[in-house]
């Protein structure tokens, strides 16, 4: 066997120096970086010298937290080679439902006991679509693209049947506080530092996002269950032929994805304290597209909760700057995707050119 | 229903060589009206190489699938170190020392070698994955077996043919697996990494496993196996002892000529 091992190469687990370094730049998430900070500077030296500086970046974390706590299960279903458009229907339901909620309820109980009440109808919601999605794909095999447009659609129009063309105002007060209690506020007070740098007024969704993220690269990189959503994504049936629970994989996936966008309507529906059934719009492609941009394939078995973060954080500084540099709004759109088209573009690239070697 | 064959076989096997290590008889299996296997039979002890051979259809992927639970059987006998075994799942077979590497090999091209190794059996650590330990383990099994991989980080999209085989047979025995069901393991090589692969699988029977080899290559199956059993329409004809036959015989078989 002496023979036989002397003709193995040594594993380079530990790269030194320059090959380091390139591996490190073959990263999505170091190129996605790298863009993201470049595009920043140019942003800067293009007349918006306050864009992500210490007064801006807060807002705009706040401004992201809604969608991150959507595009993280959802970068997740994609990596186990599922994706979900019915995000945009669950959130407007959750929001409806709770706007109705409140309106019906407001005054016969105890109003912490309402809060809980409203935002456990709003999760069930998404509990219950999430579940129909999994079941539907899993146990009757049916498409999850037409499974996920058709419970959108479903989703949606029960936001607006029970919304019933209006929009419910009646919310208790401290339900505000889902998204706009500052958690550090008074830490602020104490070290005057987190004042300056505004990390005392980041407010709750921020921290719900930290949360949903943390949890989303644990689960992922560091769970036997992450392991297998890269399996299912990679190859269903392999990891199945493996002993991998795949249906339990993609019904976890779509509930997860499910309950996110949920509570990303909850938030809204905090953050507005009014529920109108159109509230959130684009959601779906927005967070899939984040996804995209971060290194998710639609295929399956390949990307990462950075990779997904950064291409959100991507998608809305395109906005920003689009707006902070008084460039016509009504072009949005057209970067939006002309950013997809590069990020797909440079995909095809890099996998051609890695089939050819 | 056994063939004069089957009954030779076996009568001259017992006396020389132990029990063997598996017993599947009377294995039949049904997808819808399609028969896919009726009274299906092979046996293989430690340290032997069966080859499993038959036409396209004849069964032998579905008795291999049966044999590793990806398939429940209608009807039929498993036995396993001498006693009934029920498998009814992939965890089932695997608990039973056996294991199986599959002719489109199961590998999950995206993930690197590790992952590929420890699939739905990773490592974990107070309930973590123990990510360090599972590398340090690739790396020993990949330089137990004959192998040249770049790294054992290298997503399996990478690694040719050879290379993918042979990462689907180390995933196979670091588990300690003493019954491996090899399903065409030469089909998609080249020459010279079929020559490696069946110089693995022989490392392998030195190293007292039992192995079955589902080949269409009768080249191969000559160089390799100790005895070949022949499958057609789902049953089982007949049982070789490879120095008592030749390929012609082989072929007959295969195609129902002798019979008829």
């Amino acid at each position: 066997m002496t023979a036989i091992i002397d003709k193995v190469k040594p594993s380079d687990d530990r790269p030194e120096g320059a090959s380091r370094l390139r591996r490190l730049l073959g990263q999505r998430e170091a190129q996605l970086l790298l863009v993201l900070v470049v595009f920043t500077l140019l942003v800067r030296a293009g007349g918006a010298k306050g864009f992500l500086g210490p007064t801006h970046f807060p807002i705009f974390l706040s401004q992201v937290a809604p969608d991150m706590l959507v595009v993280i299960p959802m970068a997740m279903l994609l990596i186990g080679g599922m994706f979900d458009l019915s995000v945009t229907g669950v959130a407007n339901l959750s929001v409806v439902l709770v706007g109705w909620t409140f309106s019906r309820l407001l005054g016969t109980m105890d109003d912490t006991l309402l809060i809980i009440l409203v935002v456990a109808i709003g999760l069930t919601a998404g509990l219950i679509v999430g579940a129909i999605n999994g079941l539907a794909v899993t146990r009757l095999r049916m498409n999850p693209l037409m499974t996920t447009l058709a419970t959108w659609w479903m989703a949606q129009g029960a936001a607006t049947g029970v919304a019933g063309g209006e929009s419910r105002h009646n919310f208790v007060g401290s339900f505000r506080d889902i998204a706009r209690f500052q958690p550090l506020r008074d830490l602020g007070e104490t070290f005057p530092f987190l004042q300056e740098m505004r990390i005392s007024t980041l407010p709750m969704p921020v921290f719900y996002a930290a949360i949903v993220i943390f949890l989303g690269w644990l689960i992922l990189t560091r769970t036997r269950f992450g392991w297998h959503i890269f399996a299912t994504g990679s190859d269903r049936q392999g990891a199945a032929l493996n002993g991998v629970n795949v249906n339990r994989v993609t019904l976890i996936g779509f509930v997860a994805t499910g309950l996110a966008a949920a509570m990303c309507g909850i938030v809204w529906a905090s953050r507005l304290t009014s529920a109108p059934p159109n509230t959130l719009g684009g959601l779906e492609l927005r967070v899939i597209a984040a996804a995209v941009i971060g290194g998710a394939a639609l295929t399956g078995g390949e990307g990462s909760v950075l990779g997904a973060v950064l291409g959100l954080f991507f998608m809305h500084m395109i906005r920003s700057a689009t707006i902070q540099l008084g460039l016509p709004v009504y072009w949005e759109f057209f970067v939006l995707g002309a950013v997809l088209f590069t990020a797909v573009a440079f995909d095809a690239w890099t996998k051609r050119r890695a089939d050819t070697q | 229903m056994e063939s004069a064959q089957v009954k030779a076989a076996r009568e001259d096997g017992v006396g020389s060589a132990p029990e063997p290590l598996l017993i599947a008889r009377n294995i039949s299996k049904a997808f819808g009206h399609v028969q896919a296997l009726s009274n299906a039979y092979i046996d293989v002890r430690a340290g032997e190489i069966v080859a499993l051979v038959g036409d396209n259809g004849a069964g032998k992927s579905t008795l291999i699938k049966v044999l590793s639970g990806a398939h429940r059987h209608d009807a039929g006998e498993i036995l396993v170190r001498g006693q009934p075994a029920a498998i009814n799942s992939p965890n089932d077979s695997f608990n039973l020392g056996i294991a199986t590497v599959y002719q489109d090999l199961a590998l999950l091209p995206s993930r690197d070698v590790v992952a590929n190794l420890y699939v739905g059996r990773e490592l974990t650590n107070r309930g973590l994955l123990d990510r360090r330990k599972m590398t340090e383990e690739a790396n020993r099994v990949v330089r137990q077996l004959r192998t040249n991989l770049p790294s054992v980080h290298t997503p399996v999209r990478f690694l040719s043919g050879g290379q993918r085989q042979a990462v689907a047979i180390a995933r196979v025995v670091h588990f300690g697996a003493e019954i491996l069901l090899l399903d065409e393991p030469t089909a998609a090589l080249g020459v010279k990494e079929s020559h490696e692969m069946l110089t693995l699988i022989e490392n392998l029977k030195d190293q007292n496993k039992a192995i079955i080899v589902v080949s269409h290559n009768l080249a191969h199956v000559f160089r390799i196996c100790d005895r070949i059993t022949v499958l057609r329409h789902g049953e089982t004809v007949g049982t070789l002892i490879k120095e008592d036959t030749d390929s012609t015989e082989v072929v007959q078989m295969i195609t129902g000529a002798d019979l008829l």
